[in-house]
Formats: C-alpha cells, structure tokens, sequence
C-alpha cells in the first residue's frame, strides 16, 4: 500500500464528516417498533435480539469515499439514532425544541418528525422511563416524593438519579482480545457448542436456552450487517472511476468477506472487527460509556506479524488508526433536555485506554502506544477520549511523545491516569491484582475491568453536596421549595463548634445517602426486565457458558461491576466549611443563624458585601494549605463511609466517583448562596478541581491540595481540570521547548505516582482564545477543550459552562 | 532564639527557569541596581511598598477613608495616591473591595519560607529541582540570605542563587559555601554605559565574577552568565564582544544564557507610580526569533557557549 495515498482518502474522509451538523435519525425506531409489534408474547431478551437483528439486517448502510474502516450508525454521519425502548415521552415533549436548543442541538427532517408521532403510540405506557415512574412512585415514601421531580429524577436538589430516558446501560468494556481470536463466527460457534451441551434435565437450562437463543440470532444479523458492507463495497468498485479508492473498496470489501468466515488474520482486519463490534453495541442498546479498553495492548500481535510480513508499514497503520478515530466522530446520541444539562456538548464518552502494565505487573508500552498517540494528535478531534495509564516505570520518552501530542491535539487529550492508584483502588473492592493490571477506564475516570465488569448496573446518583450543605444550615430544609425531609438534630443556634456542624452535616448525609439502593435498584431491575442486551453479554467472559444475560448479573466476576455514585462540589463544601470555622467559631464575628440569614438573601446589603469580601478573602482549597484543604480530606472520606455501608441490587458495590461531568452548572442553579463566597445560582468547582480562579500558589500547590483526598477510596475516578496557558510549554517564541517538556512530564508523574493522584488532565488554551471563540464561534468552530472526563467542542457548549472554563485558574510559569 | 528577619515580596512554586528541575523561587526585596529594563520593580527598594491597580478601582473612596498618613485623595473623583507621604501600613489594602491595592514587601524568618520550600520535595526529588534564590538582589540581605541557604541545605535542598554580584567580595565566600547553582548577570561591557543603564558601575560586578571561579566558589557546571538581550540598549556587536572577551578570559569556560527583553513588567511601574524608565527610548523593541538568532550566531561566532535552562 502506498501510505500518502491512503493519507490523501482519509483526509477527504474526514473532511467529508466535517460538512454534517448532528440530526435525527428514525430508522432504527421504525424497524425496531415494527419487529416489537411482531413479536408480542414472546420472552423479551428473545425480542430484543430480533429486533436488533432486523436493524442490522434492514437499516440504511453506506460507504463514504475515503474511509478505510467501514460500518455507519445511523443514515448519515453524526446523526443520532432514536431509541424508543427507553422513552418517546421526551421525544415527543421535545421535538420541537430539539433543533432550537442552545447547545447540543438535532436538525429534525419531517419524515423523522412523522415517523417519531407515528411509532409513539405503540410505545406509550410500554417504555423504560414509564417503567421507572411507577417503581419509583411504588417504593419511595410519599413524604419523599413530594420532594422529588419525576421527571427529572432530582431528589430535594441534592440526588440526580441517572435512571437513563435514552439510553441502555452501557460502561462496558468487551473483552476485544477474545473476539479477535474468535471472530464472530467463533463465538457464534461457541454458543451452538453451549446449546448442543445444555443438559436439559436441569432446571436452570431452561433459561439458559433462551438467553443463548437470543445471542444466536443477534449474530444471525450481526454477520448479515457485515456481509452487507462487502458486497456494498464490490458494488461500489465496480462502478467507482478513482483507481486509489476503487482498490481500497476491494480491499474493504475482502477484510468484510474474511471476517465473515473466522477471525481476523491482519491489522486491518482486526481494527475492522473492534469498530464493527463497538456500532453494533451502540446499536443495540444506545449506552453510555461504552469504550474500547487497551487496544495498543489487544492489536499489538496484528501490527508486528503484518510488519514482519511486510504486508504493513508503520505509516499505513497510523492513516488505519487515524480513519478509526475520525469514525469515531460520526456516532451521536440524543438525550432528554434535562440530561443533557448534565452532559454537554454531544459526549458519548467512549474511551480508549493506553500503556500502563500487563497482567504479570511489567509495562506494557508498545510501538502503538506511540502510534495512537501520533494519530490522536494528528486528528485533532473530541472524541474517542485517550487516556494514557502512567505507573512507576512508564518510560519517560513516551511521556514526552504524550505530551507532545497533548499540545499538538490542544484539546485536553490524552489525560493521564495513575496505575499507582486505579489498581489499589479496584484491589480495595475486591478485585483481584492481576485484573486490576488490565483495567481500563470506561468513559470519563470509571476503572473497570474490560471482559469482566459487568456494566454499571442501575445508572448513577449524582450527590450535590454543597446542597447538603445549605440545607444542613438551614436545619434540614430546602430553602427552594420549603420542604425539610429531615429536621437537624440540633438548632443552628444551639452549635457551638465546627465540629458539631459538620456532624449535622453529616447526618443529612446519611439521610439522603440511602436512597442510592432504591433508586438505583429500580433502573437496574428494569433493564434486567426489559432491556437485554444479548451481543453485550455475548462480548463478556463467562456469560455464554453461564447463560444469562449481564443485565441479570450472578455467574462469575459479578462482583466485579460497581455501580457509580458521584459526590460533587466537594471544594465548595470544603471552602464553605472553612469560612464558617474561621468567621463564626473562631473570630465570632456572627452566629450561624446570621451567617444563614445573609446567605438567603444572597448577600444582600453592605454587611453582606462585606462578609462576603471577608470570605473570599480567607485560604482556600488549591493553594496547598492544611486549615482547609483538611476538609476535602474529612469530606470525601464521609461520603465514602456514607455509602459504602449499602449494597446495590445487582452488583458487587457502590463505587464512588468525584469527576462530575458538567452537573456542576445545573447544580449550581439550585444551590443557594454558600459560605464560600458563592452567589447563588453560580455553578459549582467542577470534579476534584479547586474552585475556579481560586487556586493561586502556583500548580503544585494545586496538586499537593487535591492529593490530600484518598483517592483510591473512588473507583471510579477523580477528574482534576488543569489549565495551562500555552507559554507553560513552549519559548518565548511558541515553539515547543524541551526543557520545559521535561519539567511538565516531572511534575504530572510526581502527582500520580508520588502524590498518588488518581488522573489528571490539561488544556492548553488561552483565556484569550476562549475569550475570542465566544464572540466569533463559528471562526472557532474546531476548538476542543476537555470538559470534564471528556472533550468537546468548546463553542458547542452552555455559556455558562464556557465561562467557568475561561475562570479556571490559567497557570502561567 | 530570634531569628533575623527577611524582606521579601513574593515566593513562587513550579518555577522552571530558574535553575535544573522545578524549583522554588523566593524574590528577595531590595536591589542596589535601577537596571532601566528592570521587569520586577517592586523587587528595587528595601521596604514594603503599596500597589496602586488602576484599572482594578472603581473609586469606592474605602482607602480615601481609612488611610491614617492621609496619602490618598480624591480629587475631582479620581483616587489620587501620593507615595511620599505613604507608611506602607497596608490599612487601605485590608479594606479594598476590589484588590486594587496590594502591600509588596513583608517581612519573614528563615522558617517561614522553608515551611513553603519544603512542600514541594516530592516534585524536587523527581525533577531534581530546589531552591532559587532572587529578587531584588539578594546578596542585599546576605546575613538572610546565608542563613536561609544553610538551612536548605541541612535538608539537603539543592539551591541557586540569581544575583548581580553588585556586593563586597568579602561577603560572597561566605552564602557561596551553601550554594549548588549560581546565575549572574553581564547587562554591558562598558563600565559608563553600565553606570548609565544599571545605575552602578561594573568593575566590582566582573572582578566577583573572576573571584568566584578563580577561588573556586562554584563549578563550570553549576554557574550560568546571563546577558538580558535589549535591542539598540546592549545588543551592539561591540558589546558583546566585550562581553565575550571577558568570558574568554575567565578560567574555565562559562555558559552563557540569553534574556531576550519583554515588557511583562511595564504595568507594574504605573502601579507603583512610575515612570516606565525605557519609554523615553523608542528605539527598543521586544526581539523577535528572528533577532535573537541572530545575537546566538554572533556569539556562538565568537567562541562563546549559548545554552538554553
């Protein structure tokens, strides 16, 4: 092959991308609402595998010029599919406002329009979301209902329960190196094996048959999906006139045809095979999160036996890479408005994990390593997010060649993750070691184990601890809505210490902590219910033999999946816990009930200007100093304690999280004024990350702040933002110096690995160029900025999340 | 016992240009130079010092109030700040809404600032990074200086010294018994012109340089010459001829590292009711790549050794 040629294709690929704006696509619903109708009464993990089935055999497919790795979501690229299983409600609702959005906006043609009306009414009463609405209203006490937004799945403003309208589970990692030693006829094989051996006189075989039933015919379609691509792609040669393109078509065509009769033999086909895999588990069941894991590790044998054959040069895998992650960037997924607020920019938060150590505990750093790293940077796109494992012996070369293409990228990719962290904290939920070496991260900072983890099980609760804290200053009652669930046991005016305070917090904790085991159960009963996913489970160690699908849970490794429960606004809480210290306790300057009463008038007045002034003006966590960064310690250690005493439905626990994708803002709208100096209404300090603007010692201050969590207590990761201004990295005269290159690497791997910090991720913008980008957004239009544990584009945003970007402290050195 | 008391006005963690690895810069307070580029002028004299940021007052009249030396006025609705009659209380700076004003300059112990050096040694062990010592010009408190340095060296810190060498030479031996890495300035050849730029002559500055190497005080390795490159100011072929002359005669060979000028500091002067010393010289320009190539290539004709820290 000849690398510039394929170069010249995939540019005219990606550049053909370029020119879609996300829409709707109904396809999927059609044929998926058609199969349903059909197949009324049967056993539902049946059903879904028909149906899916029936997409893949009847959704549109097409090939676009220049892309090397073939296989499409939806009917054109970025267009998101509609998943009508999980809710028509909201499509229903928001129709109309989905293309008038002010950030993740659909464009929605007229036959979707008419096709979306058109299916609703088989759907209504039927789906996920109509589901979790009566549970939900079955098992919560009313008293707590009353304080609970059904539709939103708020509780009190303090829990956002991600019961998921949109979408299945997902945050699954298959385990890719099996698939490529069986191909999907191996493992469609492996299943007829198992079927042949079920002993049918045992009673458990019964529901055994059905799951592998189900698995059988999923892959019915899965093989006629990719038997599609080849003989579209023989089609198109045949008429096709550009003589590159015309033989890349065959070639597509041949590596289709091949996968179709055993494993893949080569790089390419193997890369083929994981992307097939990957859409196919988008389609079936739309969840988030769904990643790659370790694929430098899983394609490594494919590259060096095709470059030993020469059949391959390191050029031609890197154009093979480089298409890989462009078609990354054509899946979309649609979510209610409500979600949205909490995830925007249009993440689907797919991962792919690098480097880091092999199960016997030596490093795995490969050749591809450095290859995914150069595409990354050479595509210059938000998604997938990269993530690169760093541990003790991670060669410094590759931590330069990372760094430079962070820079390169300028979109905040890869972000760095600690092995000297992630695998004591998965060993602390009982995961074995040389497991917990092949972990990968699952969407934003969720370490899991891929082949193994089970998905998430039961969506995600989101804790917006400052509210917990407003609401504890106001003796247990939410000042929005005027409801106390839970009365603090002693009267503001009868604490006398800030330990007593913090105890009163810490009991409104408790309280609300223990609605996570209903509220995840409800969504996690469900999806064993109603959304099977049997490819899913077909990709998962263990489940063809033990016969039921993951969503069930049970059979070996069930332990090993975590539910995420996600505490947020821990620096504000922290800082706030401070100022009242200082203010009430230490010099007594007002009581708690005044400090209360200024904050509900948003510190209205002069003395509340003035108290407010006074807070602002006292340390605050991010600047490396004990007084407050002590309460980070106290506080993620209660949630911790908090929630670790409950036990979800399916899974093995809860595994806790203090990344927080964008909730931030939305959360911030509900919270009060805080003692922290905020106003209300302002967003809070986004995941681990000191609260914007207030970290001012310099960046290892910052760092030294956030060590001081224990972050292997969260599993499921912590996201610190750092900003650097571009002059952090490069001379005077903006080129990239080595010196400094150094320094940075010095400084990141004193943090995970002496700091023991779980991740920590970099953007390199300006103020500046933020700046500029909200006044000319569509002269910006390809600006990525990392946004929590994903990237996006940065005029794609909410305003107000762009400007809490733009406030992140701007390290300059 | 008491311990002597430092001035210094700021301390700075993750600097990375101030010798190997990440360090930790302290700004000593008070400089016996007036270097007309000088881009940390609040580093020049020996006492705290209020800040005035224009553009940050909204003229809420607060520091017209409590001033208790009555230097500042409000006069046809404008904050006006006379330094003279200022103590550098920093009453007017407490109770600023707007943090417009600011005290440069406080006073602190040896224990103080390595209660702030010692929080980073996890990053100087990796980095292999340390101490710098700066300002100002720190030989100006050198009994501070000297204690501070021994003490970082009995937790084995590594440390550095950014000076003019503007001082006795009998006091040098003395700090650079405690000194791992050491950065001096060349700003011109020419003992006139240097008195005419720096304010001081440069006789004493280049008989210290010969005396450090001749004595032995510091290593090839661990010793830096650095020559601010300000265009139509000191980069004339004839000076740093002169100056590489000079190196060449040294005992061993030097490194030299260039400074191109910037004027990241030029706010700071108005702030601290200033004049900007080189706005009067409109021939100066902030260098592009292309000049200071150019000034490498010259000096690198002449033998001198250009490295980048």
């Amino acid at each position: 092959m000849n690398s510039y040629r394929l170069a010249r294709l995939v540019d005219e690929f990606y550049n053909e991308i370029m020119r879609f704006k996300p829409s709707l696509c109904h396809e999927r619903a059609v044929i998926f609402t058609e199969s349903y109708k059909g197949s009324e009464g049967l056993p539902q993990v049946i059903r879904r595998a028909k149906a899916v089935k029936e997409v893949l055999e009847k959704m549109s497919i097409y090939i676009l010029k220049g892309e090397l790795i073939v296989g499409n979501q939806a009917s054109r690229p970025r267009a998101a599919p509609l998943f009508p299983e999980f809710s028509v409600s909201f499509l229903i609702n928001e129709l109309e406002e989905i293309p008038k959005r002010p950030f993740d906006s659909f464009t929605v043609d007229d036959h979707v329009r008419n096709a979306v009306r058109e299916i609703s009414g088989y759907w209504l009463g039927k789906t996920h979301e109509d589901r979790v609405k009566y549970l939900t209203s079955l098992v919560l006490p009313d008293e707590v209902l009353r304080a609970f937004d059904i539709d939103s799945f708020v509780l009190n403003d303090v829990i956002y329960a991600g019961v998921r309208k949109s979408s299945g589970d997902g945050h699954i990692i298959p385990n890719y190196s099996n698939l490529l030693k069986l191909g999907f006829p191996g493992i469609l094989k492996k299943v007829e094996d198992e079927i042949s051996k079920l002993d049918l006189a045992k009673s458990e075989a019964f529901k055994k048959r059905l799951f592998l039933e189900a698995v059988k015919i999923v892959y019915e379609g899965v093989l006629n999906f990719v038997e599609r691509y080849s003989i579209l792609a023989k089609e198109m040669a045949d008429v096709e006139y550009d003589d590159d393109w015309r033989s890349e078509l065959i070639t597509i065509s041949e590596v289709c045809s091949s996968l179709l009769s055993g494993p893949p033999k080569t790089f390419r086909e193997a890369l083929q095979l994981i992307w097939f895999a990957h859409l196919i588990l988008q389609i079936e069941s739309n969840g988030h999160s769904v990643s790659l894991g370790r694929l430098d590790q899983y394609l490594y044998q494919f590259y060096k036996d095709d470059i030993l054959r020469g059949k391959i040069s390191r050029e031609d895998a890197l154009e093979l890479i480089k298409c890989f992650l462009i078609k990354m960037n054509t899946l979309n997924k649609v979510r209610p408005w409500s979600e949205t607020r909490y995830k925007t920019g249009y993440p689907l938060f797919m991962t792919i994990t690098l480097g880091g150590q092999t199960r016997e505990g030596f490093d795995a750093t490969n050749e591809l390593t450095y290859l995914f790293l150069e595409a990354l940077s050479e595509v210059k796109l938000p998604q997938p997010t990269i993530i690169l494992r760093v541990h003790s012996r991670t060669p410094e070369k590759l931590l330069i060649h990372a760094t430079k293409a962070l820079i390169k990228h300028g979109g905040g990719l890869p972000a760095f993750f600690s092995d000297e962290v992630v695998i004591p904290a998965l060993m602390n939920i009982g995961i074995r070691l040389e497991d917990a070496r092949e972990y990968a991260i699952a969407g934003c900072s969720e370490a899991i184990i891929p082949g193994k983890s089970l998905s998430f099980t039961g969506g995600d609760c989101y804790f917006n601890l400052l509210k917990i804290l407003e609401i504890t200053l106001n003796e247990g009652c939410n000042p929005r809505n005027g409801l106390r669930l839970f009365r603090t046991s002693k009267m503001m005016s009868e604490i006398k210490s800030i330990d007593e305070f913090i105890d009163e917090f810490r009991k409104q904790l408790t309280f609300y902590a223990k609605f996570i085991v209903p509220l995840t159960s409800v969504t996690s009963a469900i999806d064993a219910d109603l959304n099977p996913t049997p490819f899913a489970s077909s990709l998962i160690d263990h489940r063809i033999e033990y016969g039921a699908d993951i969503s069930e849970g049970g059979g070996p490794n069930n332990e090993y999946s975590h539910t995420i429960i996600q505490g947020h606004g821990i620096a504000n809480v922290a800082n706030a816990l401070y100022v009242i210290e200082e203010l009430v306790f230490n010099r007594g300057l007002l009581t708690l009930e005044e400090f209360r009463d200024v904050l509900l008038s948003n510190w209205e007045g002069d003395k509340g200007r003035e108290l407010r002034r006074l807070a602002i003006s006292l340390p605050k966590y991010g600047n490396d100093m004990d007084c407050v960064d002590k309460y980070v310690t106290i506080i993620s250690r209660m949630f911790y304690d908090e929630i670790m005493k409950y036990r979800p439905l399916r899974g093995a626990v809860f595994g806790l999280s203090l990344q927080g994708l964008t909730a931030n803002v939305p959360e911030g709208e509900v919270t009060g004024a805080t003692p922290d100096g905020r106003f209300a209404g302002e967003a809070l300090a986004d995941n681990a990350s000191p609260h914007p603007g207030t970290d001012r010692t310099g960046i290892t201050a910052t760092l030294k702040s956030v060590s001081k969590i224990d972050h292997s207590l969260f599993v499921n990761g912590n996201i610190l933002n750092i900003r650097f201004h571009p002059s952090a990295l490069t001379d005077a005269f903006g080129s990239v110096e080595d010196a400094k290159l150094i320094r940075f690497v010095k400084m990141l791997t004193t943090y995970l690995i002496d700091l023991k910090g779980f991740q920590v991720q970099f953007n390199t913008v300006s103020a500046e160029i933020l700046r500029a980008a909200q006044k000319e957004p569509l002269k910006y239009a390809n600006l990525i900025v990392k946004v929590a544990g994903y990237s996006a584009y940065f005029t794609s945003l909410d305003k107000k999340l762009q400007d809490q970007i733009i406030f992140r402290t701007e390290h300059i050195i | 016992m008491q311990q002597i008391k430092g001035l210094i006005f700021n301390v700075q963690r993750y600097s990375i240009h101030d010798g190997p690895g990440i360090r930790t810069l302290v700004f000593i307070k008070g400089c016996p130079l007036r270097c007309l580029w000088c881009c940390n002028p609040e580093g020049q004299l020996a006492r705290p010092e209020v800040m005035y940021f224009r553009n940050y007052c909204t003229r809420c009249r607060k520091c017209v109030e409590v001033c208790p030396a009555g230097a500042i006025k409000l006069r046809n609705g404008d904050v006006v700040f006379d330094k003279n009659l200022c103590n550098s209380c920093g009453t007017c700076v407490e109770v600023c809404p707007n943090n417009a004003r600011k005290l440069v300059g406080m006073y602190v112990t040896v224990d103080d600032i390595l209660k702030e050096v010692l929080k980073d040694m996890k990053f100087y062990a990796r980095s292999g990074g340390g101490l710098t010592v700066g300002g100002g010009e720190p030989f100006s408190q050198h009994e501070f200086l000297k204690e501070l340095l021994w003490k970082a060296k009995e937790y084995s810190i590594h440390t550095a010294v950014e000076t003019s060498l503007y001082t006795s030479t009998n006091l040098i031996s003395g700090v650079m018994k405690h000194v791992d890495y050491l950065f001096v300035d060349i700003k011109h050849i020419d003992p006139v012109k240097h008195m005419k730029l720096t304010g001081v002559s440069n006789e004493l500055i280049l008989n210290n340089i010969r005396y450090v190497i001749e004595e032995g005080l510091i290593g090839p390795k661990d010793f830096v010459i650095r020559i601010p490159i300000i265009p139509n100011v000191n980069d004339d072929h004839e000076n740093l001829k002169g100056i590489s002359e000079f190196i060449s005669s040294l005992k061993y060979e030097v490194s030299v590292e260039l400074l191109p000028y910037h004027e990241l500091g030029k706010h700071k002067y108005e702030a601290l009711g200033r004049d900007y010393p080189l706005s009067s010289l409109t021939s100066v320009f902030i260098p592009p790549k292309e000049h200071m190539i150019k000034v490498i290539e010259f000096l690198t004709s002449l033998g001198v050794r250009i490295v980048n820290t």
